[in-house]
């Protein structure tokens, strides 16, 4: 039983590996979204709700994975990992439903309740007069059982053995693995809220207003919930459960031991070209050296937009916008599509910069 | 509302009122709840506890102190206080008429003076700024300023007069009430007791104000059950971007720790177990002055049991505490309690310059064990320890090994030397945690024989001490020697075993966990030979200058006997052991890697090939006694000025935690101490599961200690802390106290302690004169009080002179430096308060019939006795020392203080209390002998005092003691 147990943990240990378990996320994201009808029934959602609590039990009576999950700071991530995973469920269930009535002809289920009068008193102010109630109960009573997570005296002298940024900027701090600092903590960040401003410009489609739907809004669900959902909430998840000391990866039922050594071979474009493929050494002249990453970038940011309107789907889209729409839309989607892309280049062939110029502090 | 309009709406009203009901309980819940939990915060508990232990306490106490009070006194104090009121009242009431006048009168007269006196300094401004400009009207200004001052000071005669008329009126009130002041004085007295112990009824017995200055929410306005804290300016908590004042809040919960009578209460209720050294109000560490984290450390400022960083002294206490009160290790607090019995080390922090301190036996039993051990010679510490450094290596000189013991047997030792000698202070390099594999191994016996190779060929000739060699011994009268010369004072023996008796106040004291200074007698002859033997017993400086050693004045024959003895102790295992083979292909390795760190390998090879064996040898040897820094604790040729090879250790004890590094070893990750410990018991374990190689590994050699031992050097490196009490409250070594810890580094040296009773504790050898204390070494207690400097210091330096002929036992000669002596000398009067040097003291010159009373009283009283000449047949039980080197030995003052009553400075004393002692608790109050000097005892005492002191001549010829030849 016990040899079942470890063998278990550590095939968990293995599979939420940073390669393994983003891969599962993007492919379990496509599913979702693909086979939304089949997982929507209440059935599916109950198995798949006492399944994770069983296994939250199960994996609790281990005293590593306890360690990390019973932590009063973590506590927020698995309200959040149950509350995306409810919401997400609820929106898409009703918009699954929605699709079904309005297919059959008949009227959507907010239509019954959006032609009723709303009253400020009770509607409004007594059902907000509830929440607040209730929320302050939720935050005294929070208050009294967890005591506020204090760690040691703060020492200039001493550097944690893990700098984890406030929890919900743990993906950011995944990002600033992949990324120069320069780019993942200023220019990414700006795009993210650029990016947020801008989507009421670019969505044209009047769709969905006032109502759940999944089919005329699929595209535009699929791609905010890739950035939202996998880009963001499961690297948070992953940053707090599975990034230990010196950020290095560390499995839910690992020990979390300061002394880990992880290799890091990472390598530059400039190095593989020169060194690996043609066998010379760098060149000096900082152009030549990085010319093959400033073609790469070029073309994905220069030539890319272009190339891709021979697909039929983004020719539609930019049919349906228009040229400006469709330029800021593909920067958007390129920028976001670069951070996956340079995971993977990561994990695959160690490539640490694209284009790397430190001598001007330069890299992609 | 109208019950139309609740239809139409999007919620149903009921049901959001079910909620909001349901939502508001839940809230009223978590409120109440939240009060509940700080109402029964663990801390008030506590103090509530102590409050009603206290109050219970104070109401006895107060029961016993109404019952004691003589009530008919107090009652006839009182009608007689209310009486003189009653004839005062008229009096009284007529001054304060007066008073009351003279009150306004003032108070008119210095408000005037006040007022202009005011102006006059503003107009001083004003003239000073114009006369500073030059301004013509200056001088008018000034003359009109001289002016206004002489009006401003009229009003201060008037005012200052009035203020003296005041005065004496309120003087002559205090006169008319001078009687019943005295009589109200004598009632405070009387009820002092009562009202200080009513008051602290009222403070912290349950009464009604303070139930309710208690209550649930209420108790936040002015409660008495609230954090109590000590703010200690003089220590400093050190949070690494600013020191600040250190804040302890122990007495929250501790309240009563500096209070008598809670000895048996169970904690955290119970009286600190030193209270007159240690937090007692009286004791010279207050705990309002101190704190209470200077020494235990812990987080001072917290008062939640685990947070304030308590550590358990025992696994089972760790899971009683965990039952009791959720109690875990945080691994968030840099500094937790040292555990109680290394708490002592904490002492050095303010009194790092001493060497021995009253009170804390684990403390000095470190610092010996330190010294004797020999961790500075590798680790830099103190002050102390620079001074011994530069003083003392701990380890015999190896300058002439090779003239005492043979080659195998150096080998045969350095592999294990616990194999020969179990006792040994050599620690073990070889065979370890880290190097018993078969690599390691056969290096290890490649780097012994190089070191040894290294040793012989650097060792000095040497010729011994002929005169005894010849000499055929007598192992049974050299068995007795070595227990009556005393040798055992410095060695062990299995023929003279005594179990160590840990009461300093008995006979034969001896602190289980330091280690004597000299080796175990027991394996001798497995080790030396009869030649050298006896040329070290007969004079050990012969061999080598620096030893610790004495000559005890042995004869010839003696050394032979003893000799004799000690070389049939043999230790058989070792001398079946091999000493381990090296082989060339280990020894050609470590030679080319050791040539690799400097030079290319086409250098290296050169070189190596142009290496003969012994070349290898003595290269290698040089490489390995510099690795394992041998010496730090020998004298070894070409290493005089290599520096130590250990950490410093100057502030272990307040190193960052993160800084230690726990490997695999499984203890308490945040606790320093435990570190240290395991570092000191089992210094190679953190190799275990670690692949290194040879000069990364640790190479800290394992000694030879009990846990009890380890955990005494573990307290005293916990001390070794970085500065944070202040300058202010460290311990002030005045000149006094210098020349005391002077005395104890050479009582330490010379291991005078372990003979005589010096500061109250016993020597162990006394253990050996349980029988008759008067047959062992002199109790030296005030005997800077006793004798003359000058007598002392020519003492020390020649012991010849015989005081005691009866002793077997012998003073040895040390053969210290002058300077020694001094110091040494300096120290007991010094310790004794007494002066340095010794001038003559209260003593004068009997003449006539003073002398001639004098002399028939010394005759009557019986003197001559026991302090005669010891005539042929008076027994060793009679004896005594002589009189005729009083006048030049003791100090005048002692004798009488001594004659008062012996044994109370020498317990055990054949001396009789000549004028016995008439009040036990007046040392004073001596019975005179009738019919000498007016029947005065103290006049008596004296005159025998002056007596002694102008002694006539030869009362006896004292025996010259005989000293080896080659010691002179």
């Amino acid at each position: 039983m016990d040899w079942l147990n470890e063998s278990i943990k550590e095939v968990i240990n293995f599979l939420s590996n940073p390669v393994i378990y983003f891969t599962v996320v993007v492919i379990a994201w496509w599913w979702l979204m693909k086979f939304h009808r089949v997982w929507v029934q209440p059935k599916p959602m109950k198995i798949a709700l006492i399944a994770s609590l069983v296994f939250l039990v199960w994996a609790l009576f281990d005293p590593n994975f306890n360690k990390e999950a019973t932590k009063p700071d973590n506590i927020p991530i698995w309200l959040m990992s149950y509350g995306v995973a409810f919401f997400f469920w609820l929106s898409i269930s009703r918009g699954a439903k929605n699709d079904e009535l309005m297919a059959a002809g008949e009227p959507n289920l907010e239509k019954a309740e959006s032609d009723k009068k709303v009253y400020t008193w009770p509607d409004l102010v007594y059902s907000e007069l509830i929440c607040i109630v209730a929320f302050t109960a939720f935050m005294v009573l929070w208050g009294i059982v967890f005591d506020a997570p204090l760690e040691d005296p703060a020492n200039s002298g001493v550097t944690p053995a893990v700098a984890k940024a406030p929890w919900y900027f743990l993906g950011l701090q995944e990002l600033l693995v992949y990324y120069d600092p320069w780019i993942a903590g200023v220019v990414l960040p700006g795009f993210i809220v650029v990016g947020l401003i801008a989507i009421p410009y670019m969505d044209t489609n009047p769709k969905g207003n006032g109502y759940y739907t999944v089919k005329d809004r699929f595209d535009e669900i699929w791609l905010f919930g890739f950035g939202f959902v996998v880009l963001w909430i499961a690297l948070i998840f992953l940053g707090t459960f599975m990034r230990g000391p010196g950020w290095n990866f560390f499995g839910p039922f690992e020990y979390w031991d300061t002394h880990k050594v992880v290799p890091m071979n990472n390598v530059n474009v400039s190095e593989i070209f020169w060194i690996k493929i043609l066998g010379v050494g760098l060149p000096s002249n900082i152009l030549l050296r990085e010319i093959v990453g400033l073609v790469l970038v070029s073309f994905y940011m220069g030539a890319l937009p272009k190339l891709l309107l021979k697909i039929a789907k983004f020719k539609a889209i930019y049919e349906k916008m228009g040229f400006v729409r469709y330029y800021i839309f593909i920067v958007m989607f390129l920028v976001m599509a670069s951070l996956p892309i340079k995971m993977y280049l990561r994990w695959g062939f160690d490539l640490k910069y694209i284009i790397s110029i430190p001598e001007f502090m330069f890299n992609i | 509302m109208a019950k139309k309009r609740e239809e139409e709406t999007v919620y149903d009203t009921n049901n959001l009122s079910k909620w909001f009901a349901i939502s508001s309980i839940i809230l009223l819940i978590a409120v109440v709840w939240a009060v509940i939990e700080d109402y029964d915060r663990e801390w008030k508990n506590y103090d509530k506890q102590s409050k009603k232990i206290v109050a219970a306490i104070g109401e006895a106490k107060l029961k016993a102190a109404e019952a004691a009070i003589d009530s008919s006194k107090l009652k006839t104090l009182e009608t007689k206080l209310s009486e003189l009121q009653a004839k005062e009242e008229p009096l009284v009431e007529e001054i304060d008429v007066k008073i009351k006048e003279l009150e306004d009168d003032y108070y008119t007269k210095n408000q005037k003076f006040q007022i202009e006196k005011a102006k006059l300094d503003g107009f001083l401004f004003e003239v000073e700024v114009a006369t500073k400009k030059l301004k013509p009207k200056s001088v008018e200004m000034k003359k009109k300023y001289d002016e206004m001052k002489l009006e401003v000071d009229k009003l201060q005669a008037v005012a200052v007069a009035a203020e003296t008329s005041l005065n004496e009126a309120r003087e002559d009130k205090k006169k008319i009430q001078s009687n019943t002041k005295k009589l109200s004085d004598l009632e405070f007295k009387l009820t002092k007791e009562i009202d200080l112990l009513k008051k602290t009824i009222s403070e912290n017995g349950p009464n009604l104000g303070n139930t309710l200055r208690n209550a649930p929410l209420v108790d936040f306005v002015t409660p008495t059950v609230k954090i109590n804290q000590v703010v200690l300016p003089n220590l400093l908590d050190d949070y690494f971007m600013n020191k600040v004042a250190r804040v302890d809040r122990c007495i929250t919960c501790h309240a009563t720790i500096d209070k008598e009578g809670f000895e048996d209460f169970p904690q955290p209720f119970r009286t600190h177990p030193k209270l007159n050294l240690i937090s007692g109000p009286d004791s010279p560490h207050p705990v309002n002055m101190m704190g209470c984290t200077v020494c235990h450390s812990g987080v001072g400022n917290s008062v939640d049991f685990t947070l304030s960083a308590h550590t358990p002294s025992s696994q089972e206490q760790e899971l009683e505490w965990e039952e009791l009160y959720g109690f875990h290790r945080s691994h968030h607090i840099r500094t937790h309690m040292i555990p109680v019995d290394m708490v002592e080390g904490k002492c050095i922090q303010c009194h790092a310059k001493q060497v021995e301190l009253t009170g804390a036996p684990t403390l000095n039993a470190g610092i010996k064990l330190v010294e004797r051990m020999g961790c500075y010679g590798c680790h830099k510490m103190n002050d102390h320890f620079d001074r011994l450094t530069t003083e003392k290596k701990s380890g015999p000189s190896l300058e002439r090994i090779f003239a005492k013991v043979e080659e195998e047997w150096v080998k045969k030792w350095l592999w294990d030397p616990k194999s020969f000698r179990p006792s040994t202070l050599m620690p073990a390099f070889w065979q370890l945690h880290n190097n018993s594999d078969e690599a390691s191994l056969a290096r290890g016996a490649v780097e012994v024989d190089s070191i040894v190779y290294y040793l012989k060929k650097r060792s000095k000739e040497y010729e011994p001490i002929k005169t005894a060699s010849a000499l055929t011994g007598d192992v049974e009268k050299g068995k007795a020697l070595v227990a009556e010369v005393g040798c055992l004072a410095c060695h062990a023996s299995e023929d003279y075993k005594v179990s160590p008796i840990s009461d300093p106040t008995q006979l034969g004291y001896q602190d289980p966990r330091v280690p004597n200074p000299g080796p175990e007698l027991n394996q001798l002859g497995s080790k030396v030979t009869k030649e050298w033997l006896t040329s070290w017993l007969i004079n050990p400086k012969h061999y080598w200058e620096g030893t610790s050693m004495p000559s005890m004045k042995l004869k010839a024959q003696e050394a032979a006997d003893i000799a004799a003895y000690l070389l049939t102790k043999k230790n058989d295992r070792f001398e079946r052991m091999n000493a381990p083979v090296p082989t060339d292909e280990v020894r050609d390795q470590l030679v080319m890697d050791s040539l690799l760190k400097k030079q290319s390998p086409k250098d290296a090879e050169l070189k190596i090939a142009s290496m003969s064996l012994e070349d290898k040898r003595d290269f290698l040897g040089e490489q390995f006694v510099g690795h394992y820094g041998c010496y730090g604790c020998h004298a070894i040729e070409g290493f005089d000025k290599a520096p130590k090879i250990g950490a410093e250790l100057t502030y272990e004890g307040s190193k960052d935690i993160t800084k230690f590094v726990f490997e695999n070893v499984h203890i308490d990750h945040a606790a320093r101490e435990e570190w240290i410990y395991t570092k000191i018991r089992t210094p190679r374990v953190w190799d275990v599961g670690k692949v290194r190689p040879f000069d990364s590994k640790t190479r800290m050699p394992q000694f030879n200690l009990t846990s009890e031992q380890a955990r005494a050097i573990a307290a005293f490196v916990i001390g070794l802390e970085n500065k944070n009490v202040r300058d202010e409250a460290i311990f002030k070594v005045d000149g006094r106290m210098e020349q005391v810890i002077e005395g104890h580094r050479l009582i330490h040296r010379y291991n005078c302690a372990s003979c005589h009773a010096i500061e109250n504790q016993n020597g162990h050898v006394l253990a050996h004169y349980q029988d008759d204390i008067t047959l062992g070494p002199p109790n030296l207690s005030t005997q800077g009080e006793k004798v003359q400097t000058d007598w002392l210091h020519a003492y020390l330096l020649n012991t010849d002179i015989m005081i005691r002929p009866w002793l077997t036992i012998r003073m040895p000669v040390f053969q210290m430096t002058s300077n020694e002596a001094t110091d040494l000398t300096k120290y007991f009067a010094a310790y004794d308060k007494a002066p340095y040097p010794y001038m003559n003291q209260s003593h004068k010159i009997l003449t006539g019939s003073e002398l001639a009373q004098a002399q028939k009283l010394y005759v009557q009283m019986g003197c001559n006795t026991c302090h005669a000449p010891r005539a042929p047949g008076q027994t060793v039980a009679d004896a005594a020392p002589h009189l005729s080197n009083v006048k030049a030995r003791l100090r005048s003052d002692w004798i009488v203080k001594w004659l008062r009553n012996p044994s109370a400075i020498m317990p055990g004393t054949r001396m009789p209390q000549n004028w016995p002692q008439l009040d036990p608790d007046d040392p004073h109050s001596n019975m005179a002998i009738p019919g000498y000097f007016g029947d005065d005892a103290t006049a008596q005492l004296e005159a025998i005092r002056n007596y002694l002191m102008q002694f006539p001549g030869e009362l006896s010829t004292p025996k010259k003691p005989v000293l080896g030849p080659a010691a002179r």
